[in-house]
């Protein structure tokens, strides 16, 4: 991995995701490629209970798959699934 | 005043009160005792009342005439016991400055008294047993005006749209509530409630069509007696079902809009693949503590579906609802009325603010979120290679229901065994008739006919499409919709 892969972000948490993490958002260098990996990886750093099949997440206020490429700069949010009325 | 008499009213002597300087226009209502009623000759009659009850709300109705019609006196006796022909059964007198205040007010106190005091009427007649008579049957209502109820929010908002509307309601929880009290009051003028649940005490807190009085009732027929109380100008039907795969179809057939106010994904997941089969508009929201969302799904596919989202049936147990995390009133609340103003945006204008993002709103920071929606490619809803309806919980959406089925073109029409039949000029009744005769036929042959395939066709091929999709929800496939109507003829 050559220094320059990483990539510097802002992640926000939703619903379950935030009481899990701790916080609302954190920025952070990551050298992950993708979203999915990116969620996997914050999985190992914090006990999140849901895997990620069920997650949605979004990219500068639209949603995008979790097969996408991550680049610099961008606030990342991931959305757990809401059910309750 | 308000008075209940056992003895005669004595006209001179109430009316005698009825004086003061400043007043211009005196106006009287006496209610006598007439000789018939509905066909039947009456010879007497027979009052009964609760006194109390009937005391202190006559007496609130005179306080609410006075306020609203700047009365200076208002005077109301109601008889009870046995009353003869010609006798007066109730007076009425108000005085007012002006003279339309008062006829306007004594119209009113007179309404007002047949609608709410708890006074029985028994009937006496010349050749048969006596009756007592429920006075609400022919005087309900008749001093509400609907535009007057309407009045308020006619400059926002296109009344005769939403009266025209048929809207269904999966849920009348904690978001169910608010969301059927602002589609009621606003006026959409057909409203289904479902729900297979009781009021339970822990529900009032957020629930908020229900009271104590309510704990142990059905939730869909509470609902719908409130809702048809608040608003006399609409109808509301109760379905006490849950929503199953085998009944979904059903539901949602014939509706213009549904709103899902569900608490977990199964429901949410069947709401969404009977809507988006069957062409109909959804507007669905959901809550987790201090956090909901509100999406509205438009058949047309534009913006993706929920399978896009979830291939997959998330599994409600992972999680978690509000037994688990626990829910607040005000939260839920507030998602379920933003729903229901995405609801009549949506009737008044067909579109709203969800259809191309989904709306996350957080009550605790007041933080709102606005996130594009995302359409993938391979969805199994509405991507190319289409298989909904053979997920978990919605087997019994086959194939047959799936407008690609039963939609066809001239070309196929022409090269295959099929009846055109031209409903332009057809009621929507006509598919029914259609159905019948056939059962007709093969009961007079004992089945040994082929059945017919029928191809409906319309202008444009929506009304038929339509008509065909509801045959199909009660299970009759011989219908088939030409895609196109008589334009593509």
């Amino acid at each position: 991995m050559i220094g320059g892969s990483k990539k510097n972000i802002e992640v926000r948490y939703y619903a379950s995701l935030r009481e899990q993490a701790g916080k609302e958002s954190e920025t952070i260098l990551t050298d992950c490629r993708t979203y999915g990996d990116l969620y996997e990886d914050l999985r190992r750093k914090y006990p999140f209970t849901l895997n990620l099949d069920m997650m949605q997440v979004a990219v500068d206020d639209a949603f995008v798959s979790m097969g996408a490429e991550i680049y610099s700069g961008q606030r990342i949010v991931f959305i757990p699934p809401m059910a309750g009325g | 005043m308000f008075l209940l008499s056992e003895d005669r009213i004595d006209r001179e002597k109430v009316t005698a009160d009825l004086k003061e300087d400043q007043a211009g226009a005196l106006v009287v209502f006496e209610g006598w005792v007439r000789n018939h009623n509905q066909g039947k000759s009456v010879n007497s009659l027979e009052y009964q009342v609760y006194a109390e009850l009937a005391e202190k709300e006559g007496k609130k109705i005179l306080d609410e005439s006075r306020e609203k019609f700047n009365l200076h006196r208002a005077i109301a006796v109601h008889r009870f016991g046995h009353l003869v022909l010609g006798d007066t059964a109730v007076f009425v007198g108000t005085i007012a400055s002006h003279r339309d205040d008062a006829f306007r007010a004594t119209r009113f106190i007179i309404d007002e008294i047949k609608l709410r005091l708890p006074i029985w009427k028994k009937e006496h007649y010349t050749n048969q047993a006596p009756e007592w008579v429920y006075c609400r049957d022919h005087t309900t209502h008749v001093h509400f005006e609907e535009k007057d109820y309407y009045e308020k929010q006619a400059r926002l908002i296109d009344s005769a749209c939403l009266s025209r509307a048929k809207v269904l309601v999966v849920g009348a929880g904690g978001l169910g509530c608010p969301a059927l009290m602002a589609l009621a009051t606003a006026g959409v003028g057909e409203i289904t409630v479902a729900d297979f649940d009781h009021v339970s005490l822990s529900n009032l807190h957020r629930q908020t069509l229900f009271t104590t009085e309510d704990v142990g009732e059905k939730k869909a027929t509470v609902a719908r007696t409130r809702l048809s109380l608040m608003n006399p100008f609409i109808r509301v039907h109760s379905k006490l079902k849950r929503v199953e795969a085998d009944n979904v179809a059903s539901l949602v057939s014939g509706q213009d809009l549904v709103l899902d106010c569900t608490d977990n994904f199964e429901s949410k997941m069947i709401l969404h693949d009977a809507c988006f089969l069957a062409g109909v508009p959804l507007i669905s929201a959901s809550v987790y503590r201090f956090q909901g969302n509100i999406r509205t799904f438009l058949p047309s596919e534009e913006h993706g579906c929920l399978r896009c989202v979830f291939s997959a049936t998330p599994d409600d147990s992972l999680i978690g609802n509000c037994n688990d995390f626990g829910v607040l009133g005000a939260t839920v609340s507030t998602i379920g009325s933003i729903q229901a103003s995405e609801a009549l945006e949506f009737l008044a204008n067909q579109t709203n603010s969800t259809i191309r993002d989904t709306f996350y709103l957080d009550l605790k920071t007041l933080s709102p979120m606005k996130l594009r929606n995302l359409k993938r490619a391979d969805c199994e809803g509405c991507g190319s290679r289409p298989d909904l309806g053979k997920k978990n919980g919605t087997d019994s959406i086959t194939d047959a229901h799936r407008p690609s089925e039963y939609e066809i073109s001239i070309d196929e029409v022409k090269s295959s065994d099929f009846r055109l039949v031209d409903i332009r000029r057809e009621d929507d009744a006509v598919l029914d008739r259609l159905r019948e005769s056939l059962a007709a036929d093969e009961s007079e042959s004992e089945g040994a006919l082929p059945s017919p395939k029928w191809v409906v066709y319309c202008h444009r091929g929506i009304r038929s499409k339509k008509l065909v999709q509801a045959q199909r929800a009660k299970g009759f496939f011989h219908f088939y919709s030409l895609k196109g109507g008589a334009c593509s003829l």
